[in-house]
């Protein structure tokens, strides 16, 4: 294949895949390392090196339209940024520890539970309750815009949310992928927030954890120009094309995609503890 | 809604404009000279070939390097997601919010010394 063939295929995955990140609040990788690995056979290291750079791209590139329209919450994205950090650090010191291949397929399981979870919530049907006192003492609650009206929303169990995100973090630092899709969890399952905001505020803050890793990456040479070339350009442009597309959509179809991905990384997790590949 | 939100906004946006179109000329570039070369990424090598230092980025930028382009809008990727963390912290500061002030400034911490370490 020629260089130029192959950096248009992939531009066409990573806008796919900038797409589907801005919608689900999950960045990217969930598509981009199976599709680079299994049909453009990049070694792993490369792919996981492109996962990192469709993260930042993605979390930067959808956050312009969503801070406009309210979608994102940087109080509620600050305040458990610090759970994932934390977490992140325990990870990576237990992952000497820990036999990865079980954690994997333990936490597929828990993919697959989380999107029976997030196919079943009614948030329509939630009637207006009071938020959680951490919530009101922070001033997590929330407003965002349709273009109709303006929604108030209350945060519920926070310390909940908060522990999801320390777990979130923990999983990151051992396998190094799929945490995001928890991190979404947190806020919708624990604190019950609209889906839209959940998935913005998750946008928001994936970018920073990334950027954690990005320096370990570059120095490791995981960061290689012919591949991240083609990839920063498809995913942002997918990602401004995927946050316009989220303004439009309702919270249930969204959530509907939202499930159908979880399912796949369920799959995907508990495939790879299995055989060890991916 | 807050100023400083928008600004963060904005700073998303011109960032995010400034490293695509670094990578885009670099990548045309690169294409231009290339772009009928045969692809190899099956395999992770020993010994890293291409630029991974700040250095060796910003030296083959300035020579107008494609690739040296590529990684140099990379970087700048990296430097939007530090900055939007320290308007964070200004914004947190200037509202006097001490609990997410206290958040946001231990995630500055951990990224500076995260990216400090592993580029030393």
């Amino acid at each position: 294949m020629t260089i130029l063939l192959f950096s248009g295929l992939v531009l066409i995955v990573s806008y796919a895949a900038g797409i589907l990140g801005a919608l689900t609040g999950l960045g990217g990788g969930v598509v981009l390392i199976p599709a680079l690995v299994l049909l453009f056979h990049v070694d792993i290291h490369y792919a996981m090196g492109a996962s990192l750079i469709s993260v930042m791209a993605t979390s930067s590139g959808a956050a312009l339209a969503y801070i406009k329209r309210g979608y994102t919450n940087i109080r509620i994205g600050m305040f458990l940024e610090v759970g994932a950090v934390i977490g992140a650090f325990i990870g990576a010191l237990l992952v000497k520890w820990i036999p990865t291949s079980s954690i994997t397929i333990l936490f597929g399981i828990v993919m697959l539970f989380s999107a029976y979870l997030t196919w079943q919530r009614k948030e329509e049907l939630e009637i207006e309750r009071t938020s959680h006192p951490w919530s009101t003492y922070l001033k997590l609650d929330g407003t965002y815009k349709t273009d109709s009206q303006e929604i108030n929303y209350s945060v519920q169990n926070v310390p909940f949310a908060l522990y999801i995100m320390g777990l979130a973090g923990v999983m990151s630092g051992l396998l190094g992928i799929g945490s995001g899709a928890l991190k979404v969890l947190a806020m919708d399952q624990a604190m019950r927030l609209p889906y839209k905001v959940s998935t913005s505020t998750s946008n928001f803050i994936i970018g920073i954890t990334a950027a954690v890793s990005a320096g370990i990456y570059f120095s490791n040479g995981y960061m290689n120009p012919h591949l991240t070339f083609p990839v920063l350009i498809g995913v942002v442009l997918g990602a401004i094309h995927g946050a316009i597309l989220l303004a439009r959509v309702e919270n249930q179809r969204l959530r509907i995609l939202f499930t159908i991905v979880i399912l796949l990384i369920g799959l995907e997790m508990i495939y790879k503890g299995l055989t060890g590949r991916l | 809604m807050d100023p400083l939100q928008i600004a963060i906004g904005k700073l998303l946006k011109i960032g995010v404009l400034v490293s695509f179109i670094t990578v885009l000329i670099g990548g045309m570039l690169y294409l231009s000279q290339h772009g009928m070369d045969p692809i190899e990424l099956q395999d992770f090598p020993e010994h890293i070939s291409h630029l991974n230092s700040v250095s060796e980025i910003v030296t083959s930028a300035f020579q107008l390097g494609s690739l040296g382009l590529v990684q140099l809008g990379l970087l700048i990727l990296v430097l939007i997601q530090i900055l939007r963390v320290i308007l964070t912290i200004w914004m947190f500061y200037k509202h006097k919010e001490k609990i997410l002030l206290l958040s946001s400034l231990f995630i500055f911490l951990v990224l500076v010394f995260s990216l400090f370490f592993s580029s030393s």
